[in-house]
Protein backbone atom coordinates (compact mmCIF):
# COMPACT_ATOMS: atom_id res chain seq x y z
CA UNK A 1 0.00 0.00 0.00
CA UNK A 2 1.09 3.58 -0.39
CA UNK A 3 1.23 6.12 2.42
CA UNK A 4 2.62 9.63 2.78
CA UNK A 5 5.41 10.36 5.25
CA UNK A 6 6.16 13.89 6.48
CA UNK A 7 9.60 14.14 8.01
CA UNK A 8 10.93 17.60 7.26
CA UNK A 9 9.74 17.02 3.72
CA UNK A 10 6.91 14.98 2.34
CA UNK A 11 7.38 11.78 0.43
CA UNK A 12 5.34 8.82 -0.69
CA UNK A 13 6.36 5.51 0.79
CA UNK A 14 5.40 2.05 -0.34
CA UNK A 15 4.89 -0.40 2.45
CA UNK A 16 3.34 -3.83 2.96
CA UNK A 17 -0.35 -4.01 3.73
CA UNK A 18 -1.19 -4.19 7.43
CA UNK A 19 2.09 -2.57 8.41
CA UNK A 20 2.14 -0.69 11.67
CA UNK A 21 3.81 2.62 12.32
CA UNK A 22 6.49 0.60 14.10
CA UNK A 23 7.12 -1.33 10.88
CA UNK A 24 7.30 1.95 8.98
CA UNK A 25 9.89 3.36 11.37
CA UNK A 26 11.97 0.21 11.05
CA UNK A 27 11.76 0.44 7.28
CA UNK A 28 12.91 4.06 7.39
CA UNK A 29 15.70 3.23 9.83
CA UNK A 30 14.33 5.55 12.52
CA UNK A 31 14.68 4.67 16.18
CA UNK A 32 11.24 4.97 17.76
CA UNK A 33 12.82 6.28 20.97
CA UNK A 34 13.79 9.46 19.19
CA UNK A 35 10.48 10.44 17.61
CA UNK A 36 6.78 10.99 18.13
CA UNK A 37 4.40 10.12 15.34
CA UNK A 38 1.03 11.35 14.25
CA UNK A 39 -1.34 9.61 11.91
CA UNK A 40 -3.64 11.82 9.88
CA UNK A 41 -3.03 14.68 12.26
CA UNK A 42 -3.57 12.79 15.51
CA UNK A 43 -0.78 11.64 17.80
CA UNK A 44 -0.66 7.88 17.46
CA UNK A 45 0.64 4.72 19.05
CA UNK A 46 3.43 2.98 17.21
CA UNK A 47 1.44 -0.24 17.15
CA UNK A 48 -1.36 1.32 15.10
CA UNK A 49 -1.89 -0.42 11.79
CA UNK A 50 -1.75 1.85 8.76
CA UNK A 51 -4.19 2.11 5.89
CA UNK A 52 -3.77 3.14 2.27
CA UNK A 53 -3.32 6.89 1.89
CA UNK A 54 -2.56 7.57 5.57
CA UNK A 55 -0.42 10.62 6.28
CA UNK A 56 2.21 9.94 8.91
CA UNK A 57 4.12 12.82 10.41
CA UNK A 58 7.38 12.14 12.20
CA UNK A 59 8.21 14.61 14.94
CA UNK A 60 11.69 14.64 16.48
CA UNK A 61 11.47 14.08 20.21
CA UNK A 62 15.05 14.75 21.18
CA UNK A 63 16.33 18.26 21.39
CA UNK A 64 17.76 20.72 23.82
CA UNK A 65 15.68 21.14 26.96
CA UNK B 1 -12.70 4.65 12.95
CA UNK B 2 -12.20 1.84 15.39
CA UNK B 3 -11.37 2.54 18.96
CA UNK B 4 -9.11 -0.40 19.48
CA UNK B 5 -6.23 1.63 20.83
CA UNK B 6 -7.74 2.68 24.11
CA UNK B 7 -6.61 4.33 27.31
CA UNK B 8 -6.39 1.73 30.09
CA UNK B 9 -8.16 4.03 32.49
CA UNK B 10 -11.00 5.54 30.52
CA UNK B 11 -11.33 3.96 27.09
CA UNK B 12 -10.66 7.18 25.20
CA UNK B 13 -8.29 6.99 22.25
CA UNK B 14 -4.77 6.28 23.46
CA UNK B 15 -1.97 8.56 22.31
CA UNK B 16 0.86 6.87 24.13
CA UNK B 17 1.85 3.39 25.10
CA UNK B 18 4.70 2.57 27.41
CA UNK B 19 6.60 -0.36 25.98
CA UNK B 20 8.10 -1.89 29.06
CA UNK B 21 4.82 -1.99 30.95
CA UNK B 22 2.24 -2.13 28.18
CA UNK B 23 0.24 0.73 29.69
CA UNK B 24 -1.77 2.93 27.35
CA UNK B 25 -2.79 6.51 28.01
CA UNK B 26 -5.15 8.99 26.47
CA UNK B 27 -4.02 12.60 26.27
CA UNK B 28 -5.66 13.64 29.53
CA UNK B 29 -4.42 10.70 31.60
CA UNK B 30 -0.96 10.94 30.12
CA UNK B 31 -0.61 14.56 31.15
CA UNK B 32 -1.96 13.75 34.55
CA UNK B 33 0.59 10.97 34.91
CA UNK B 34 3.47 13.31 34.06
CA UNK B 35 2.24 15.99 36.44
CA UNK B 36 1.88 13.55 39.28
CA UNK B 37 5.32 12.11 38.63
CA UNK B 38 6.83 15.59 38.80
CA UNK B 39 5.02 16.29 42.05
CA UNK B 40 6.29 13.02 43.53
CA UNK B 41 9.87 13.77 42.55
CA UNK B 42 9.62 17.23 44.08
CA UNK B 43 8.12 15.91 47.32
CA UNK B 44 10.65 13.13 47.75
CA UNK B 45 13.52 15.57 47.32
CA UNK B 46 12.36 17.34 50.47
CA UNK B 47 13.81 20.54 49.09
CA UNK B 48 10.60 22.42 48.46
CA UNK B 49 8.74 23.90 51.41
CA UNK B 50 5.84 26.28 51.73
CA UNK B 51 7.00 29.71 50.73
CA UNK B 52 10.12 28.50 48.86
CA UNK B 53 11.60 30.90 46.33
CA UNK B 54 12.34 28.91 43.22
CA UNK B 55 14.18 29.79 40.03
CA UNK B 56 13.57 27.85 36.84
CA UNK B 57 16.38 27.71 34.32
CA UNK B 58 14.36 28.36 31.19
CA UNK B 59 16.04 27.64 27.89
CA UNK B 60 12.73 27.67 26.02
CA UNK B 61 13.13 24.06 24.99
CA UNK B 62 10.50 21.43 25.65
CA UNK B 63 11.93 20.33 29.01
CA UNK B 64 12.25 23.69 30.70
CA UNK B 65 8.89 24.90 29.37
CA UNK B 66 7.28 21.74 30.74
CA UNK B 67 8.87 21.98 34.17
CA UNK B 68 7.95 25.65 34.50
CA UNK B 69 4.38 24.98 33.49
CA UNK B 70 3.89 22.11 35.92
CA UNK B 71 5.69 23.88 38.75
CA UNK B 72 3.53 26.94 38.29
CA UNK B 73 0.53 24.66 38.60
CA UNK B 74 1.73 23.62 42.06
CA UNK B 75 2.74 27.12 43.12
CA UNK B 76 -0.50 28.29 44.61
CA UNK B 77 -1.05 25.26 46.84
CA UNK B 78 2.49 25.42 48.18
CA UNK B 79 2.73 29.19 48.25
CA UNK B 80 5.81 29.22 46.02
CA UNK B 81 7.47 32.23 44.45
CA UNK B 82 8.71 31.40 40.98
CA UNK B 83 11.19 33.27 38.79
CA UNK B 84 12.35 32.21 35.32
CA UNK B 85 15.95 32.76 34.25
CA UNK B 86 17.06 32.40 30.65
CA UNK B 87 20.68 32.40 29.55
CA UNK B 88 21.41 33.89 26.16
CA UNK B 89 24.64 32.33 24.91
CA UNK B 90 24.27 34.19 21.66
CA UNK B 91 24.02 31.08 19.50
CA UNK B 92 22.63 32.53 16.32
CA UNK B 93 19.06 31.51 15.40
CA UNK B 94 18.85 28.63 17.85
CA UNK B 95 18.82 30.68 21.03
CA UNK B 96 16.49 33.33 19.60
CA UNK B 97 13.76 30.72 19.09
CA UNK B 98 14.14 29.45 22.61
CA UNK B 99 13.98 32.92 24.12
CA UNK B 100 10.80 33.65 22.21
CA UNK B 101 9.10 30.55 23.54
CA UNK B 102 10.40 31.32 27.04
CA UNK B 103 9.06 34.85 27.01
CA UNK B 104 5.69 33.71 25.71
CA UNK B 105 5.16 31.13 28.42
CA UNK B 106 6.28 33.50 31.18
CA UNK B 107 3.77 36.07 30.00
CA UNK B 108 1.05 33.46 29.86
CA UNK B 109 1.83 32.13 33.34
CA UNK B 110 2.59 35.53 34.81
CA UNK B 111 6.08 34.51 35.91
CA UNK B 112 8.83 37.15 36.17
CA UNK B 113 11.38 36.54 33.41
CA UNK B 114 15.09 37.40 33.66
CA UNK B 115 17.60 37.12 30.83
CA UNK B 116 21.35 36.99 31.37
CA UNK B 117 23.66 37.05 28.38
CA UNK B 118 27.15 35.82 27.58
CA UNK B 119 27.75 38.97 25.60
CA UNK B 120 27.01 41.19 28.59
CA UNK B 121 28.87 39.08 31.11
CA UNK B 122 31.91 38.00 29.12
CA UNK B 123 31.91 40.35 26.17
CA UNK B 124 31.76 37.33 23.82
CA UNK B 125 28.99 35.11 22.51
CA UNK B 126 29.39 31.34 22.42
CA UNK B 127 29.85 31.62 18.65
CA UNK B 128 32.83 33.95 19.35
CA UNK B 129 34.25 31.56 21.94
CA UNK B 130 33.99 28.61 19.63
CA UNK B 131 36.01 30.47 17.02
CA UNK B 132 38.71 31.71 19.35
CA UNK B 133 39.00 28.94 21.91
CA UNK B 134 40.67 25.57 21.81
CA UNK B 135 38.01 23.70 23.76
CA UNK B 136 34.76 22.42 22.36
CA UNK B 137 31.82 24.82 22.59
CA UNK B 138 29.98 22.57 25.04
CA UNK B 139 32.77 23.03 27.57
CA UNK B 140 32.47 26.81 27.59
CA UNK B 141 28.70 26.71 27.40
CA UNK B 142 28.17 24.44 30.41
CA UNK B 143 30.62 26.20 32.70
CA UNK B 144 29.55 29.74 31.87
CA UNK B 145 25.85 29.00 31.89
CA UNK B 146 26.08 27.48 35.36
CA UNK B 147 27.94 30.52 36.63
CA UNK B 148 25.44 32.99 35.19
CA UNK B 149 22.44 31.03 36.48
CA UNK B 150 23.96 30.81 39.90
CA UNK B 151 24.81 34.50 40.04
CA UNK B 152 21.29 35.50 39.09
CA UNK B 153 19.77 33.04 41.52
CA UNK B 154 21.83 34.52 44.35
CA UNK B 155 20.88 38.03 43.31
CA UNK B 156 17.21 37.08 43.48
CA UNK B 157 17.77 35.32 46.81
CA UNK B 158 16.36 32.05 45.57
CA UNK B 159 16.34 28.87 47.66
CA UNK B 160 16.43 26.50 44.73
CA UNK B 161 17.24 26.34 41.06
CA UNK B 162 15.06 24.00 39.03
CA UNK B 163 16.28 22.65 35.71
CA UNK B 164 14.52 20.58 33.06
CA UNK B 165 16.97 17.65 33.05
CA UNK B 166 15.06 14.52 32.12
CA UNK B 167 15.75 10.80 32.48
CA UNK B 168 17.71 10.70 29.24
CA UNK B 169 19.94 13.57 30.41
CA UNK B 170 20.60 11.86 33.74
CA UNK B 171 21.39 8.51 32.14
CA UNK B 172 23.71 10.14 29.62
CA UNK B 173 25.55 11.97 32.40
CA UNK B 174 25.90 8.80 34.44
CA UNK B 175 27.36 6.91 31.49
CA UNK B 176 29.59 9.78 30.33
CA UNK B 177 31.16 10.10 33.76
CA UNK B 178 31.56 6.36 34.10
CA UNK B 179 33.11 5.99 30.66
CA UNK B 180 35.57 8.78 31.40
CA UNK B 181 36.42 7.26 34.74
CA UNK B 182 35.36 10.44 36.53
CA UNK B 183 34.19 8.82 39.73
CA UNK B 184 34.16 12.08 41.63
CA UNK B 185 31.72 13.67 39.26
CA UNK B 186 29.69 10.50 39.24
CA UNK B 187 29.35 10.78 43.00
CA UNK B 188 28.52 14.48 42.93
CA UNK B 189 25.85 13.97 40.26
CA UNK B 190 23.67 11.96 42.58
CA UNK B 191 24.24 13.73 45.81
CA UNK B 192 23.81 17.28 44.66
CA UNK B 193 26.83 18.15 46.76
CA UNK B 194 27.37 21.78 46.48
CA UNK B 195 30.01 24.23 47.37
CA UNK B 196 29.07 27.27 49.36
CA UNK B 197 27.59 29.99 47.26
CA UNK B 198 26.08 27.54 44.80
CA UNK B 199 22.30 27.49 44.86
CA UNK B 200 20.81 24.06 45.47
CA UNK B 201 19.55 22.30 42.34
CA UNK B 202 16.45 20.24 41.75
CA UNK B 203 15.57 18.23 38.64
CA UNK B 204 11.86 17.40 38.84
CA UNK B 205 11.83 15.69 35.42
CA UNK B 206 14.72 13.35 36.11
CA UNK B 207 12.63 10.18 36.12
CA UNK B 208 10.68 11.00 32.99
CA UNK B 209 11.99 9.87 29.58
CA UNK B 210 12.71 12.63 27.09
CA UNK B 211 10.20 11.30 24.64
CA UNK B 212 7.42 11.61 27.23
CA UNK B 213 8.38 15.22 27.87
CA UNK B 214 8.22 15.87 24.12
CA UNK B 215 4.75 14.38 24.05
CA UNK B 216 3.65 16.46 27.04
CA UNK B 217 4.91 19.60 25.29
CA UNK B 218 3.06 18.74 22.08
CA UNK B 219 -0.17 17.88 23.90
CA UNK B 220 0.06 21.11 25.93
CA UNK B 221 0.49 23.16 22.75
CA UNK B 222 3.71 24.85 23.82
CA UNK B 223 5.16 26.87 21.01
CA UNK B 224 8.35 24.87 21.13
CA UNK B 225 10.88 24.22 18.42
CA UNK B 226 12.51 20.80 18.30
CA UNK B 227 15.68 22.04 16.68
CA UNK B 228 18.98 20.83 18.03
CA UNK B 229 21.76 23.10 19.18
CA UNK B 230 24.02 23.50 16.15
CA UNK B 231 26.99 22.49 18.32
CA UNK B 232 25.37 19.38 19.75
CA UNK B 233 26.69 17.00 17.14
CA UNK B 234 30.25 17.77 18.13
CA UNK B 235 29.86 16.48 21.64
CA UNK B 236 30.63 13.21 23.36
CA UNK B 237 27.16 13.37 24.87
CA UNK B 238 25.54 12.90 21.45
CA UNK B 239 27.44 9.67 20.91
CA UNK B 240 26.33 8.40 24.31
CA UNK B 241 22.77 9.53 23.65
CA UNK B 242 22.58 7.60 20.38
CA UNK B 243 24.07 4.54 22.04
CA UNK B 244 21.55 4.57 24.88
CA UNK B 245 18.63 5.08 22.52
CA UNK B 246 19.77 2.12 20.43
CA UNK B 247 19.85 0.02 23.58
CA UNK B 248 16.44 1.20 24.73
CA UNK B 249 14.88 0.33 21.40
CA UNK B 250 15.82 -3.30 21.78
CA UNK B 251 15.75 -3.46 25.59
CA UNK B 252 12.84 -1.29 26.74
CA UNK B 253 13.29 -0.03 30.28
CA UNK B 254 17.06 -0.01 30.26
CA UNK B 255 17.25 3.71 30.90
CA UNK B 256 15.44 3.17 34.19
CA UNK B 257 17.71 0.27 35.08
CA UNK B 258 20.73 2.48 34.56
CA UNK B 259 19.29 5.14 36.84
CA UNK B 260 18.20 2.73 39.55
CA UNK B 261 21.49 0.84 39.47
CA UNK B 262 23.35 4.10 39.81
CA UNK B 263 21.23 5.17 42.80
CA UNK B 264 21.99 1.89 44.55
CA UNK B 265 25.69 2.26 43.84
CA UNK B 266 25.83 5.83 45.11
CA UNK B 267 26.23 5.16 48.86
CA UNK B 268 29.33 3.13 48.09
CA UNK B 269 31.01 5.83 46.08
CA UNK B 270 33.62 7.61 48.10
CA UNK B 271 33.56 11.23 47.20
CA UNK B 272 36.57 12.31 49.14
CA UNK B 273 36.61 15.86 50.36
CA UNK B 274 38.12 18.73 48.53
CA UNK B 275 39.05 21.87 50.40
CA UNK B 276 37.03 24.72 49.08
CA UNK B 277 38.97 27.88 48.42
CA UNK B 278 38.34 31.22 46.82
CA UNK B 279 39.29 31.75 43.21
CA UNK B 280 42.40 33.92 43.07
CA UNK B 281 40.82 35.89 40.26
CA UNK B 282 37.14 36.40 41.07
CA UNK B 283 36.61 35.10 44.59
CA UNK B 284 34.01 32.46 43.76
CA UNK B 285 34.22 29.05 45.48
CA UNK B 286 36.47 26.50 43.83
CA UNK B 287 38.50 23.44 44.81
CA UNK B 288 41.33 24.79 42.68
CA UNK B 289 43.40 27.94 42.81
CA UNK B 290 41.55 29.48 39.92
CA UNK B 291 37.93 28.64 39.22
CA UNK B 292 36.89 26.99 35.98
CA UNK B 293 35.22 30.13 34.66
CA UNK B 294 38.31 32.28 35.11
CA UNK B 295 40.68 29.66 33.74
CA UNK B 296 38.56 29.22 30.60
CA UNK B 297 38.26 32.99 30.20
CA UNK B 298 41.99 33.45 30.45
CA UNK B 299 42.52 30.68 27.85
CA UNK B 300 40.17 32.55 25.52
CA UNK B 301 41.90 35.86 26.03
CA UNK B 302 45.29 34.34 25.46
CA UNK B 303 44.26 32.75 22.19
CA UNK B 304 43.34 36.18 20.90
CA UNK B 305 46.93 37.33 21.14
Amino acid sequence: MEIIVKNRKEKKVNIEDSSSIDDLLKKLGINRETVLTSRNGVISLEEEVLEEGDIVEIIPAISGG
Amino acid sequence: MSNKYQCDRCGEKAVYSRRYSGQRFCSGHFREYVERKVEETIKSSKLVKRGSRIGVALSGGKDSLTVLYILKGLAEDLDLTIHAISVDEGIEDYREEGLKAAEELCLELNVPWHVVSFKDAFDKTLDDMKQRGERGPCTYCGVFRRRLLNKKANELELDLLVTGHNLDDEVQSILMNYLRGDVERLARLGRGLRNEGLVRRLKPLREIPEREIALYAVLSDFDVSFDECPYALEGFRTKVRDFVNDLEQDHPGIKFSILRGYERMLPSLDVGSATIRECNSCGESTPNETCKVCSLLSDLDQSLK
